[in-house]
């Protein structure tokens, strides 16, 4: 099997499980397409070195996040998120699933990037705070307080509906 | 309460539809990345041998006779082109950048690549252009502390005259016209002095985006080149260093608490831990990479390469490093891969260039041989390197 070939493979297994992640990252479609072809684009120059298919998986979501980080990074240079002080203090009326999923959506998007990814790779990708530490390529203590500071902020958005949607950081399940 | 979250974001995620990869458009990219990355290598084992082709014809060429003084023509013409915009470096007189080499007839002090060629000043502080294998004496600069700046992107150079008036003069040079330099404002006196930590000196930081910025009699200025709009960005700007660099209009400055960086000095964010008197803004202004050394009393210590995002988050590069190794951030090849000459283990026999993916911290040879290990090199970056 040639390396294109195993990498046709890899991509029609896994691309649109990447590309969701991407998504939660980024919050914008093309963004997250454009985000997951470049990290493929790397996957495929690093393929001879990574020659087991979870390792080529694990390196493509690495490219994702750090370079979701780095693209934000600079977005957030020129265009730091507007506070709504307000947005707490509304949501009780929401009670509907619709209306929670939209409330959580609108929380997740005004995360710092970091604080984001983390919660994505711990609660959406699952991952273990070391996969994640791997994934970001920081410190698992770093994991740890990114998401709780995530969550921290979610729970603030939501305000009285985070009793239902969110688990409390500190109960968190740390593996 | 955990099980929600999960199942908010799966619902989330599976409610967006995406367009099928172009699986031969990847392979394609990635193919082309792979060829340049290997063309780079093999471009410095190639550049080293036509280092020693320039530097033995020469010699075989004159009998045995001692190679022949560069010439005081005003126009030399090289024998070769070089290709602008990728990895370069220079040693003695020549320039290496891919897989050519040209020997630009006078010693390289420091150096600047733009879009058009190269310019570079001679141990003599005079200024050359070099445009397709055309070397032209262009100026003149402080000879003991050389120093040049360019745009990234563009085709301007910028330097400080101190021989041609009574008091320096800050000096620009548009490589893609036939024009002279240029005077390009400034107010200066005639004991100011060219060493970036001297007292009161005319200091040339940077060029960004076509605004100057420079030190002068006022302090940190900002000068339109096109308009001559002048800002002052800082007047207590003392010295050459209260500046280290100036990328996409985000500023790096320097005071006795470290690097901060931000549009007014009032506003930079200190980057944690970062203290340093050199280094290099990536050209969005995202992130600063810098060299610190580390200090080991019984084995000698190492210096190493370091990049810090404008957020205060460490980027940690994939350098070995070990003792009395060195590894020192010379530029930025795209915003996410910095530039890093490293001399690697005390054993190694050449040092290297590198390009190191902020992404990821992988680290890539670009030039595998540049020069045996801690020789003299000289990189695109306008600086004598200490």
């Amino acid at each position: 099997m040639t390396r294109r070939d195993e990498f046709a493979g890899f991509v029609a297994a896994r691309s649109a499980a990447l590309h969701r992640a991407a998504y939660l990252m980024v919050g914008d479609t093309s963004l997250a397409q454009d985000l997951v072809q470049e990290a493929l684009v790397k996957t495929y120059t690093a393929w001879p070195r990574l020659r087991d298919p979870a390792n080529a998986e694990a390196y493509c979501r690495k490219a994702i996040t750090t370079t979701a980080i780095s693209w934000f990074r600079r977005k957030s240079w020129s265009e730091r998120p507007t506070e709504d002080p307000g947005a707490g203090d509304t949501v009780s009326g929401h009670a509907d699933q619709v209306a929670q999923s939209q409330w959580l959506w609108e929380g997740l998007m005004r995360l710092p990037v970091r604080q984001r990814a983390a919660i994505v790779l711990r609660y959406y990708e699952d991952l273990t705070e070391a996969q994640t530490a791997h994934a970001m390529g920081c410190a698992v203590g770093t994991v740890k307080s990114q998401v709780a500071a995530g969550l921290t902020k979610l729970r603030d958005h939501l305000g009285h509906a985070a009793d239902d949607l969110l688990p409390l950081a500190d109960t968190a399940v740390n593996r | 309460m955990t099980e929600k979250l999960r199942d908010l974001l799966h619902d989330r995620a599976a409610g967006v539809d995406f367009a099928p990869d172009d699986l031969d458009a990847l392979v394609r990219a990635g193919d082309r990345r792979v060829r340049r990355r290997r063309g780079l290598a093999a471009g410095g084992a190639l550049a080293a041998l036509a280092v020693a082709a320039a530097l033995v014809v020469p010699a075989l060429s004159g009998g045995g006779d001692a190679a022949p003084e560069p010439t005081d023509n005003r126009t030399d013409t090289a024998t070769e082109t070089l290709p602008n915009g990728g990895v370069s470096w220079a040693t003695s007189s020549v320039i290496l950048a891919g897989d050519d080499a040209l020997d630009v007839g006078h010693e390289v002090s420091v150096y600047v690549a733009t879009t058009h060629g190269y310019v570079f000043a001679d141990p003599e502080g005079t200024v050359y252009s070099v445009v397709d294998g055309k070397v032209d004496a262009i100026g003149r600069t402080d000879e003991s502390e050389p120093h040049l700046v360019a745009d990234d992107g563009s085709s301007l150079v910028g330097w400080v005259d101190f021989s041609s008036g009574p008091a320096p003069a800050f000096m620009v040079f548009d490589q893609s016209t036939e024009a002279e330099p240029a005077f390009a404002g400034g107010e200066t006196t005639d004991d100011m002095s060219a060493a970036a930590a001297s007292a009161d000196p005319a200091y040339f930081y940077a060029i960004d985006d076509g605004t100057a910025y420079w030190r002068d009699a006022r302090g940190a200025v900002a000068v339109d080149l096109e308009t001559q709009d002048t800002e002052l960005v800082d007047p207590d700007a003392v010295d050459g260093l209260d500046i280290l660099d100036v990328q996409n209009g985000v500023i790096a400055f320097r005071d006795g608490k470290g690097v901060a960086v931000g549009t007014t000095r009032e506003t930079a964010v200190q980057l944690p831990g970062v203290v340093t008197d050199s280094g290099e803004l990536s050209p969005q202004g995202t992130a600063f990479a810098f060299y610190v050394d580390v200090p080991d009393p019984e084995n000698g210590g190492h210096t190493e390469a370091r990049v810090v995002g404008v957020d205060g988050s460490a980027v940690p590069l994939d350098i070995a490093s070990a003792t009395l190794s060195f590894a020192v951030p010379y530029g930025w090849l795209d915003d996410d891969t910095v530039a890093v000459l490293s001399s690697g283990p005390i054993e190694a026999r050449y040092q290297s260039l590198l390009g190191c993916d902020v992404a990821t911290g992988e680290c890539e040879m670009t030039v595998e041989n540049a020069g045996a290990a801690r020789a003299q090199i000289v990189l695109p970056n306008g600086r004598l390197l200490r």
